[in-house]
C-alpha cells in the first residue's frame, strides 16, 4: 500500500533532483525502504506524506551534494525511456495538439526542467515541493525543518532565479 | 525602484497565491503606478505557470515490484524471523520478561558465589576507645592498621597524652 500510494509521487519529486529516470527510481527505492525501516519513529506530528517527503528530500539532496553536480543532466521529456521491460512512454499531454505545438511544448518543458536543475539544492527543494508536489508553506517548513519565513524567501529567490534562466520564454518584449 | 523593496514579500506571496486580500489590494495599487514591478509580477507568474505545468512522469512498471521485493527482504531480518509472529506490544513484553529473567539469574549466581562473611568477635576488630589505651586489643588494632610511623612503641608514644598536649601548645 505504501509503495502503490507514494512511489509515483516520490519518484516525480526525486526526478527533479536526479534529472534521470534511473537515478530517480533508485532514490525512490531508497526513500521508501528507509521510511519502512523508520516507520516506528513516525509519531503522527506531521502528515505521513510530509514525513515521507522529508526522508526522500534528504536522500535526494544528499545524493545531489555528494555528486557535486549542478549542471543539468537533461533528457527530453517526450522521449521514451528504456527500462527492463522496454521503452516506457511519459505522460505528456498530446492528443489535442498538432505536432508542431507538441514539439514546442516538449522543448519548453525541457528548458524548464533544465532551469530547475540549475538551481541550488536548497532552492530546488522548495520550488519542487511547492509547485510540483503541491505542499503548503507549513508542510515545506516541516519537511525541510526550516522557519516559515525562510521557505517563503527561498521560494521567491528560486522564482527570481528561474525568471533569469528562462528569460527568453517569460520576458516581455518592450 | 528602491521604494519597491517593501513590496517584494507581497509579490512573493501574491505569485504563490497565498497573499491576503489586504496584501492583494495594496500590491495592485502599487502595480498601477510601477511598471517595473508589474512586469516582474507578470514574469514571475509565467515562471510559476511553466514549472507547475511540467508533465507528471510515470516510473517504470518494474519500480513498484522492485521496491516490494526489497521491502520483503528487509522485513525478514534475523530478529524479525525470530520474533516475526509477535506484534510490537507483545515483542516489548517478551523483551521485559527476558530482561527480568536475566537479572534474576544474575543475582542468584552472585549470591551463590559470594556467601555472607561470618561475624568476628567484637574484641578482635573494635577500635580502642581512647588513643592511650594500651590494651591487647589496641595493639592488635594498631598492628592490623599497619601504620607507617614505625614500631608499635613509636605509635604508642606518638599518641600518648603528653605528646598530644605538647603538640597542642605548638611545641
Amino acid at each position: 500500500m505504501l509503495v502503490d500510494t507514494y512511489s509515483k509521487r516520490v519518484f516525480n519529486m526525486a526526478y527533479q533532483f536526479a534529472g534521470s529516470f534511473e537515478e530517480a527510481e533508485d532514490l525512490t527505492q531508497d526513500a521508501i525502504l528507509r521510511a519502512h525501516r523508520a516507520i516506528r519513529s513516525f509519531r503522527g506530528g506531521a502528515t505521513f506524506q510530509t514525513w515521507l517527503y522529508r526522508i526522500a528530500t534528504n536522500i535526494a539532496v544528499d545524493a545531489l551534494r555528494r555528486r557535486g553536480r549542478h549542471e543539468a543532466k537533461v533528457s527530453s521529456l517526450d522521449d521514451p525511456v528504456q527500462a527492463d521491460q522496454g521503452p516506457i512512454a511519459r505522460e505528456v499531454p498530446d492528443t489535442q495538439h498538432d505536432p508542431q505545438e507538441l514539439a514546442e511544448t516538449a522543448e519548453l518543458s525541457q528548458q524548464v526542467q533544465k532551469a530547475i536543475e540549475q538551481l541550488s539544492p536548497k532552492l530546488r527543494a522548495v520550488v519542487v515541493l511547492f509547485d510540483l508536489q503541491g505542499l503548503t508553506y507549513e508542510e515545506i517548513a516541516d519537511t525541510l525543518r526550516l522557519p516559515l519565513g525562510t521557505v517563503k524567501s527561498r521560494l521567491f529567490n528560486a522564482r527570481t532565479r528561474l525568471r533569469e534562466l528562462l528569460q527568453p520564454y517569460v520576458a516581455e518584449v518592450v | 525602484m528602491d521604494g519597491c523593496r517593501e513590496y517584494q514579500t507581497i509579490i512573493g506571496t501574491y505569485v504563490d497565491g497565498t497573499a491576503s486580500e489586504a496584501e492583494v489590494a495594496l500590491l495592485r495599487a502599487h502595480l498601477e503606478e510601477c511598471a517595473a514591478c508589474a512586469r516582474e509580477v507578470r514574469e514571475l507568474l509565467r515562471v510559476r505557470g511553466l514549472v507547475s505545468g511540467l508533465p507528471t512522469l510515470r516510473p517504470s512498471p518494474s519500480l513498484a515490484p522492485a521496491v516490494a521485493a526489497r521491502l520483503r527482504a528487509q522485513r525478514l531480518s534475523w530478529l524479525e524471523r525470530l520474533f516475526g509472529g509477535l506484534r510490537p506490544a507483545e515483542f516489548r513484553l517478551a523483551a521485559v520478561v527476558a530482561m527480568a529473567l536475566i537479572v534474576c539469574i544474575g543475582v542468584g549466581v552472585f549470591v551463590v558465589n559470594h556467601p555472607r562473611p561470618t561475624v568476628q568477635p567484637a574484641a578482635s576488630v573494635a577500635a580502642p576507645v581512647g588513643a592511650t589505651a594500651a590494651t591487647g586489643a589496641t595493639d592488635e588494632y594498631l598492628q592490623s592498621c599497619r601504620l607507617s610511623h614505625g614500631t608499635l612503641d613509636q605509635d604508642r608514644a606518638y599518641w600518648s597524652p603528653d605528646a598530644v598536649q605538647l603538640a597542642s601548645y605548638g611545641q
